[in-house]
């Protein structure tokens, strides 16, 4: 409960500061719109705008977004500032306060890597609810194909442009660095490349078009755009005459752009929270460790990983086995000054085979039960080994 | 079979300039155009006379001429297989020839040309888009997005006649199509055909006019080597029009004999078309020359002589691509205009007609007129071709380095992918491997029968409610395969980028499966809310039956999954040791909740000790020595597709109560107030699951790591201090922990890391690494000018000791 009340206050917070405060009143608009639009998508009785009108719920997983990338924000600056606070204590008073840094209950926290990762969760857990979203669509548009019911055309227009004009805020009017930087880092969904792709075919003929077209367009105001046609051209083939068969194909089309455009990003977060190498870092990594393994002592290196924690932070952790007569300390310097530059948080684990007595490797012996440790050589040679 | 398309494409002929070939290009435009020509006066004659007499003269005709000018038999040696190949060849083409000209008199000259007049080269790009593997994709990355489009064009132009075209005019005249008495017997069991099939006519012809053009290029492309193997493509060419000439002289003397049997309603007919159309007919003998046999040279020289001569020559002076670009954009347009064209003279005729004989007029079938549909597919037919024929600009091969002359490589040799047959084996072994995959497996199988049982019962008995519980059934499946493929993952080997292993996968994927209840729950919730205000009739004759068949194999399915956890609580079990002591609380525990499990859904309150059951459970199975741990409940994604199931019964068993309440009492409202119930429920059994696999995608400490730990590690001999202690499960089995630990400079660096190493291992974690940092360390930093980042907090041990 405590934890909850402290998220309340913090959100208390966030509504108090001057610069969320716009933020407030879009979230209340995107809502009452969201109900709105959604009633009205339920009167019509068409797919396709509901599959148009679920991008109003991805506006306020958004916004719930933005708000926890600001929270994280604030988070880490007021640690910042904490932490500035006691090295003046400690540059000011000189009073001894290292103990009681390391006080270990107190320093054991529930996140220890900080609250980073939240803005990631987030990100993956917004794309892949609009993904699911796309796949009930699909399966209801579906059925209401075999229903066949009737369906209501005078709604369409006005409730897919109150969607497209609060999406088109949402987008352009709320801070969110974490969509930021997932949409600027994350390969283009195919939606983008076919749109770029044919805009670079229009600028080959129309050379003055091409500050406007030939940059990367986002791609969730591309699927806003692209949504608002399908919309507007199936009321027009509905006013036709062409039957509910067209809204189904809609909304097909739809829910196949939402997929489109959200499968990249979701697949570049989800990457993340499984604790892989970003991609990109892969090259600098790898001349680093080349460049680490060549030191004077160095034997191999085992077991390196090193994943993304959040967005642009790389965490890493890396054996070392180094030759029986090196100086520990002074391998260990080498190797962090090389990968320091690349790995924000890093930890290495120096190791030398048969520091105690010559044996194999292979030998092992699970003593784990016992917990005091003995001087006996043999039982630590297994903890040697296994790192 | 895609190899030559993709030699074409890649082919960089010089292409000439414009004016040296600007003859063959006015050449190729005139006979494409009299091309046209001819097939509306070849549509204008199909309406009087028997399809397969008009095929056959017109082929007659050209393989006379075919004959004079090529003498293709002068000098050839034709050995046995050619001879049987060549026959093979030349009964496809008949068969084409008939379906297209069949084809013709159902949609017309217009859409007969946007149909058929396409390269083979369009359609095989198009077919080498869609089922072409991903490793070419990567190659020709640049070329392909065209590609895509070009095909997706393709499609939705094909589409766009076949059901945006609504031919209304012609769809009535064609509900009685045993009216064009001429061709009664093929009409006839098209007819039949089509209206078994379920689409009109018109629709009927577009179908025959697509599988024409497919073989057409299949038996195109598949004969590649049999032109060579003749002589030439023009001697091929005219070899197969007098074989097909003679394939043909059975069955149009067939026809001939049955319209002889039946010769007043052909002329009836033929009357009541030629009077208004061709104004010159009469039942004489010379008029069926001049009204016949005069139009069916011309059309043969132009449709069969003319236009292959000129596209071979096109082809041999220009491009094989820009031959065919051009000639389908002039045909496309061409005939655009000719339509327009026709349609107008039409109507004069048809208003002269009605002003001077009223009768006929109102038989006068209407011309197949524009539409919004075929311009709309016009346009895209435009697109498509300019894109799957426009040539790529990449090469295929992937650049390797340089030969010992200096000759650039290229790896041309893509990477073939294995045998659908071989994975699809492999991938059943080890599904089969794991106790949890194979359970997951298993329970799918039933699913999918029952799901596509009730797709069949409902198709057969023309049930919606059924066809769409099906389809509900299949939605659900994808939960399953979504686990079912996590759980294959997981034992997937670490890899560079995955270096810690696939194990998170499964935790992803219970999140996942997770995400996609609450989307359930929000949808059923949404549905509910909209019915509580006016609750729908509904029908519950086989509703009842329905949802308790689903509830009946929900239950098999739980059981299963159930059973998982008492199997695994029994292994766990077995083991007892010193080290497990505090855990027996909570073995207690488990079981209570596996036992809330298959019961209900008040599981969900009890949800904050969820998260010690892996560990509970690993902590026996490491102390007994058991193996590895994998097929534990613990695991999220067990736990995912268990609630996912769990979610499904509750589902059964509303509708099951509601339609019960419903049959009985009538009470229409108990329906949303079930969902609404399930929906809630839904929802609350989900929470559990997400805090938990969210908290371990964010790399929670695990709450039984005892702050002891540190205490202990604290008090090992010269430990001063430690720092960036992070300890985290990585899956539901393992934990992985990082220290650094400041030592004073007199300690030994090996001993205490074995002592860190003991201790952290005690707290079962595998996955460990451990920093030993004394004040020399810091003094090399300094020297080498590094950069101190998170260490700040350690150094800080040093310089205020």
């Amino acid at each position: 409960m405590g934890k909850s009340t402290s998220v309340l206050t913090s959100i208390f917070y966030l509504v108090k500061s001057s610069h969320s405060r716009s933020t407030i009143i879009i979230t209340i608009t995107t809502l009452l719109i969201c109900i709105t639009v959604f009633t009205m998508a339920g009167q019509a009785n068409s797919m396709a705008l509901q599959a148009y009108c679920s991008l109003c719920i991805f506006d306020l997983l958004f916004i719930g977004t933005a708000l926890l990338s600001a929270w994280i924000m604030e988070n880490n600056n007021t640690k910042v500032r904490q932490k500035m606070q006691i090295s003046n204590n400690i540059d000011n008073n000189s009073i001894n306060n290292s103990t009681s840094l390391f006080i270990p209950t107190q320093t054991i926290t529930t996140f220890s890597y900080g609250t980073a990762r939240f803005e990631v969760l987030a990100v993956f857990t917004s794309t892949m609810l609009s993904i699911l979203g796309a796949f009930f669509i699909l399966k209801e548009s579906i059925e209401k194909y075999l229903e066949d019911e009737t369906i209501h055309t005078e709604y369409l227009i006005l409730s897919s442009i109150l969607t497209y004009i609060i999406h088109m805020i949402v987008i352009y009017f709320v801070r969110n660095q974490a969509f930021d930087h997932v949409i600027a880092a994350s390969s283009s969904s195919w939606l983008q490349e076919h749109v770029s792709d044919m805009f670079q075919s229009v600028c080959h003929y129309i050379p003055g078009l091409s500050r406007l077209l030939l940059p990367r367009i986002n791609p969730l105001a591309l699927l806003c755009w692209c949504g608002l046609a399908i919309v507007f051209s199936d009321s027009f083939l509905l006013k036709m005459g062409y039957g509910h068969f067209v809204d189904t194909l809609s909304s097909l089309l739809m829910a196949f752009m939402t997929f489109g455009t959200m499968v990249p990003m979701a697949i570049y977060s989800g990457k993340i929270l499984l604790q892989t190498t970003p991609a990109p870092m892969i090259g600098q990594l790898d001349k680093c460790l080349h460049e680490a393994s060549r030191l004077d002592g160095v034997l191999e290196f085992r077991h390196e990983h090193f994943w993304a924690l959040s967005f642009g932070t790389l965490v890493g952790s890396l054996h070392v086995r180094c030759r029986r007569d090196a100086d520990e300390q002074l391998v260990l310097a080498h190797v962090w000054n090389k990968l320091a530059n690349v790995v924000q948080i890093l930890t290495i684990h120096v190791f030398k085979d048969d520091w105690l007595r010559r044996q194999t490797h292979t030998f092992m012996q699970p003593q784990t039960s016992n917990p005091v440790l003995s001087n006996n050589p043999s039982t630590y040679n297994g903890f040697v080994v296994v790192t | 079979m895609f190899n030559p398309i993709l030699d074409d494409f890649s082919k960089t002929s010089k292409s000439r300039p414009l004016s040296d070939v600007l003859h063959i290009f006015i050449l190729l435009f005139i006979s494409k155009i009299l091309k046209i020509f001819a097939l509306f006066i070849t549509y204008n004659l199909l309406k009087s006379y028997h399809f397969m007499l008009i095929l056959f003269l017109t082929t007659l005709f050209a393989s006379i001429c075919l004959l004079f000018i090529q003498k293709p038999f002068s000098s050839i040696r034709l050995n046995k297989t050619i001879l049987f190949r060549l026959i093979k060849y030349t009964i496809c083409l008949t068969i084409v020839r008939v379906l297209w000209i069949f084809g013709l008199t159902l949609c017309g000259p217009l859409r007969t040309i946007l149909l058929f007049e396409h390269s083979d080269l369009v359609i095989l790009a198009c077919f080498h888009v869609l089922f072409s593997s991903s490793s070419d994709i990567g190659v020709q990355q640049q070329g392909q997005t065209s590609r895509i489009r070009g095909a997706v064009f393709f499609i939705l132009a094909v589409l766009a006649i076949f059901a945006f075209d609504n031919d209304d005019a012609r769809q009535r005249v064609l509900d009685h199509p045993e009216g064009h008495s001429h061709h009664r017997l093929f009409a006839h069991v098209f007819y039949r055909l089509t209206s078994f099939i379920g689409v009109g006519d018109h629709k009927g012809g577009v179908i025959l006019l697509l599988i024409a053009l497919f073989i057409r290029c299949a038996i195109d492309s598949l004969n590649k080597k049999l032109i060579g193997d003749v002589g030439g493509p023009k001697k091929f060419y005219a070899i197969t029009t007098c074989l097909s000439t003679a394939c043909l002289i059975p069955t149009s003397f067939i026809m001939l004999l049955i319209n002889n049997i039946f010769p007043d309603s052909i002329d009836s007919s033929s009357s009541t078309f030629q009077t208004t159309l061709l104004p010159s007919t009469s039942s004489s003998f010379f008029g069926t020359i001049v009204s016949l046999f005069i139009p069916l040279i011309i059309i043969s020289i132009l449709l069969f002589v003319s236009d292959f001569y000129i596209e071979q020559i096109a082809i041999v002076k220009l491009e094989r691509l820009r031959t065919f670009r051009y000639g389908t954009f002039t045909m496309i347009g061409g005939a655009l205009i000719a339509s327009f064209l026709w349609i107008k003279s039409a109507t004069v005729i048809n208003n002269n007609s009605i002003w001077f004989n009223g009768n006929i007029g109102k038989f006068e079938p209407e011309e197949h007129a524009l539409s919004g549909g075929v311009v709309f597919s016009i346009v895209m037919f435009i697109f498509s071709t300019d894109l799957l024929l426009s040539p790529i600009k990449q090469r295929s091969g992937a650049f390797i380095g340089y030969s010992q002359d200096g000759v650039p490589l290229f790896n041309l040799t893509h990477q073939r992918s294995q045998s659908l047959l071989l994975i699809l084996r492999s991938s059943l072994r080890d599904i089969l491997a794991e106790t949890d995959s194979r359970r997951i497996f298993y329970f799918l199988c039933i699913n999918l029968m029952f799901t596509f049982v009730e797709l069949l019962y409902g198709a057969w008995t023309n049930s919606l409610g059924l066809i769409s519980d099906g389809f509900h059934m299949l939605f659900d499946c994808t939960a399953l395969v979504v686990g079912l493929y996590a759980a294959l993952m997981s034992r997937w080997k670490p890899t560079r980028v995955f270096s810690y292993g696939y194990s998170r996968a499964e935790v992803l994927s219970g999140f996942v499966n997770g995400l996609f209840l609450v989307v359930v729950a929000f949808f059923v919730f949404y549905e509910a809310i909209g019915r509580i205000f006016e609750p729908p009739e509904i029908n519950t004759n086989r509703l009842l039956a329905v949802s308790v068949a689903g509830f009946a194999v929900n239950m098999i399915g739980i059981f299963s999954f159930s059973h998982a956890h008492a199997h695994a609580h029994g292994g766990g079990g077995g083991g007892s040791c010193p080290m497990s002591q505090p855990s027996v609380a909570k073995e207690q525990h488990h079981h209570d909740h596996s036992h809330s499990h298959s019961h209900s859904h008040s599981h969900s309150h009890d949800g904050g000790h969820d998260h010690d059951h892996g560990h509970s459970h690993r902590s026996n199975e490491k102390s007994s020595h058991h193996g590895h741990s994998h097929s534990l409940t613990g695991n999220a994604n067990m736990k995912g597709v268990f609630l996912h199931v769990l979610a499904d019964t509750l589902g059964s068993v509303g509708v099951i109560i509601s339609s019960l309440l419903i049959q009985y009492f009538g009470w229409y409202i108990s329906d949303p107030i079930c969902s609404l119930f399930i929906s809630i429920m839904i929802f609350l059994s989900v929470i559990p699951l997400l805090k938990d696999s969210a908290m371990t995608l964010l790399l929670q400490t695990p709450s039984d790591i005892q702050y002891e730990i540190l205490g202990r590690i604290i008090k090992i001999d010269s430990v001063l201090s430690y720092s960036d202690e992070h300890f985290w499960r990585l899956s539901s089995s393992t934990i992985v922990g990082t220290i650094h630990i400041q030592i004073s400079n007199d300690g030994d660096e090996q001993l205490v890391t074995s002592q860190v190493q003991a201790i952290l291992k005690e707290a079962q974690m595998q996955n460990v690494a451990v920093q030993v940092e004394k004040q020399v360390f810091f003094n090399h930093l300094a020297g080498l000018n590094s950069a101190l980042g998170q260490l700040a907090t350690s150094e800080r041990t040093f310089l205020h000791k």
